[in-house]
């Protein structure tokens, strides 16, 4: 926490009014609606929501992953000073697994499924780093080096018998050890910005600890700064510095974690955290969020929490609220929290 | 609230504690899947996925069943309903043993015990409507004259927060939650005692979650219903369960109160220990041990011998690779399968 606030001039990424549409058959899928994130460096971030929120597009959008039918509409996504937006395709691609990277949720989809590991993972060293001429030219030393750069940077990851494993095909590998081969992947190349899609939900819950507790080790020896996208709370509460809470394309509210879990403010969070079951705090019945998470095609006007929102006034569907700061780093998108704080900053 | 929480903790009886009625005894249930192999289909080994386990469910209670992956609680499940046969063992359901019972006569008890599973959508079929979804089973068991079904269905679509309107639908028109009260109205239109819920909610969002949950205990006051409830989500399960039952590797590793994942190191399995320890809780001021437990779930195939958990345990010890433990009494209605905890 407190590292956070003593880097809050060292913004790494700032996002500025990102719109992204999906144009399918059943209508325009607005699916993010302008927002607005300033992520620090050498923190964890996290950005936590339900289905459809906009949490994999935000960061797909920084990595410029959208694909058709999706079209990133309207926005800036600064890194270090240069809008990756307004990049050309081939620089971005010196950017993409080099400076920033990501771990997906299913590591079987995203590892070629007949290739060895070890070659997998040489292949981040040979496109994003500079290998020395004599060695590339020679392909004994070539390989024998990118096999030494695979083994070190297995046994950073803490993958057993790395040599053994180099030789492995990734069905011959548990969804923990894939996982770890990923995240070795995503590091090789030593990037800034590294970026969790869900990257423990499909792992069993001893699991899920082991690879948490190596992406905490990770970022705290490397000093990385790291995105993590889920919909899990007890992640977010564990390992992230700083949360932004999204609904339908919208930032509901953005704090440092603690008074994000302590105090939340926006009436989302509220709902959001209620509505959760506590394994040490027990209680009879949940609170819950009424109506449901809002089609995109068609989003309510406003805020789009607006139609289940226990607060709602009459401006709340005619005005989009903006994201304002009610506290010292603490961001609301509500017009009635907003007021209540008014002058409290 | 407080009084029933403390309530449900104090005279829970798991086991035997004889003046509570169980409505399910399982004895020495068994269920191995043979793996194959060649043109011949020559049985090579088996899946080793519920391995002689033993246990009570005390009537209109909730037990919980937790476990990773791969440690047989959804085949637990399916095998008490005889979705799949029993190897070997014996499953009493209010009384009468129904391993070995004929398919015929067993149809009349499997109307007493239903099943609502993880995935709404893959268990409802896309071309019916929800009426007729909602008929069917009272069709086939003829528990109701024709006449009658129409109403009944609306008082349960009702119970479970379903409009009228609903009734016409097919299921892709419905939201997952919905979907998820569908499959619990199907389930219920023919008055079972006994539901299993197999991962129930485990498809939805968390804010559709809270309802389903809140859904199921207003269901089970109103019909005195008894649960098996089903789930890798630790904080689900102890909101859900009076007891609650952790699995690995197909064996029973402890039966207890629903609070054993929060108790202290020395009253309760390691490996329960572990998994309270490993679960991310949702609250930053919440302080807890962190275990990392080594390496994964072995191949349920090729189970350790002895305490199969001894191949990840912090606390393991040579009798532990030789002697199978087995699940002794340490307290009134906590048992414990471990070699060191008495």
């Amino acid at each position: 926490m407190t590292e956070a606030t003593a880097n809050t001039q060292d913004v790494i990424l700032d996002i500025k009014n990102l719109k992204v549409n999906f144009y399918t058959y059943e209508g325009v899928v607005k699916a993010l609606d302008g927002i607005d994130l300033s992520i620090y460096k050498g923190e964890s971030f996290g950005l936590v929501g339900e289905t459809g929120c906009g949490k994999s597009v935000t960061v797909r959008s920084v990595m410029r992953l959208i694909e058709e039918p999706g079209k990133i509409v309207e926005g800036e996504i600064f890194y270090k000073g240069n809008d990756v937006l307004k990049l050309k395709e081939k620089e971005i691609r010196k950017l993409r697994g080099a400076k920033m990277t990501m771990i997906f949720q299913d590591p079987m989809t995203f590892l070629n499924p007949v290739i060895q590991i070890g070659e997998q993972v040489s292949e981040m060293f040979l496109i994003h780093q500079k290998i020395q001429k004599d060695i590339l030219d020679n392909k004994k030393k070539l390989s024998k080096y990118l096999k030494e750069k695979v083994v070190e940077i297995f046994d950073l990851v803490k993958l057993p018998d790395a040599a053994e494993l180099f030789k492995r095909y990734p069905h011959e590998l548990s969804g923990g050890m894939r996982q770890r081969v990923l995240i070795a992947m995503s590091i090789a190349a030593d990037p800034d910005i590294i970026i969790a899609d869900e990257a423990t939900t499909a792992l069993d819950v001893t699991i899920q600890a082991q690879i948490l507790n190596l992406l905490n080790k990770l970022k705290k020896d490397l000093g990385r700064t790291l995105i993590f996208v889920t919909h899990n709370l007890g992640i977010v509460a564990e390992m992230c510095d700083r949360v932004a809470v999204l609904y339908g394309g919208q930032i509901a509210e953005v704090a440092e974690t603690k008074a994000l879990f302590v105090d939340p403010i926006h009436p989302y969070t509220q709902g959001l955290l209620r509505s959760i079951p506590l394994l040490h705090k027990p209680k009879d019945l949940l609170d819950s969020i009424d109506g449901v998470v809002p089609n995109l095609v068609n989003p309510p006007s406003g805020c789009r929490f607006h139609p289940r929102c226990p607060l709602k006034e009459d401006i709340c569907a005619q005005e989009r609220p903006k994201l304002v700061k009610v506290l010292p780093e603490h961001w609301v998108h509500c017009h009635v929290k907003q007021r209540e704080y008014e002058g409290k900053v | 609230m407080s009084t029933s929480e403390n309530q449900s903790q104090s005279d829970i009886s798991p086991e035997t504690d004889s003046d509570a009625e169980n409505i399910l005894s399982v004895r020495n249930l068994v269920k191995f899947f043979p793996i194959t192999s060649g043109i011949l289909s020559r049985v090579v080994g088996h899946v080793h996925a519920v391995d002689d386990v033993t246990f009570d469910i005390p009537r209109g209670k909730t037990i919980g069943v937790v476990g990773e992956s791969g440690c047989g609680k959804t085949t637990l499940g399916r095998t008490i309903l005889r979705l799949s046969e029993p190897t070997s063992g014996e499953i009493y359901f209010e009384g009468e043993n129904i391993a070995q019972m004929s398919l015929r006569r067993f149809r009349r008890v499997r109307r007493e015990m239903q099943i609502v599973f993880q995935d709404p959508y893959a268990s409802l079929n896309p071309r019916m409507m929800v009426k007729n979804i909602l008929r069917e089973p009272m069709l086939v068991h003829k528990t109701m004259r024709k006449r009658q079904i129409n109403n009944y269905i609306l008082r349960v679509m009702r119970e479970v927060g379903l409009d009228l309107e609903h009734l016409n639908r097919f299921p892709h028109e419905f939201s997952g939650g919905q979907r998820q009260r569908v499959c619990i109205a199907r389930a219920l239109v023919l008055n079972p005692h006994f539901v299993v819920l197999d991962e129930p909610t485990a498809s939805v969002d968390v804010s559709v979650q809270a309802r389903v949950l809140n859904l199921l205990k207003r269901l089970q006051q109103l019909r005195n219903l008894t649960y098996m409830f089903i789930s890798h989500d630790l904080s689900v399960v102890t909101h859900m369960s009076d007891v609650v039952m952790v699995m690995y590797l197909g064996k029973i590793l402890e039966i207890g109160p629903k609070r054993i994942f929060t108790l202290k190191s020395a009253e309760v399995h390691p490996y329960t220990l572990a998994l309270g320890s490993a679960l991310p809780i949702p609250d930053p001021l919440y302080e807890k041990k962190q275990i990392i437990l080594r390496g994964d779930v072995p191949n349920p195939a090729n189970p350790p011998p002895g305490c199969r958990f001894h191949t990840r345990c912090p606390e393991a010890r040579q009798i532990c690779a030789e002697k199978v433990p087995e699940l002794k009494k340490t307290e009134a209605s906590h048992y414990i399968s471990c070699h060191f905890r008495e």
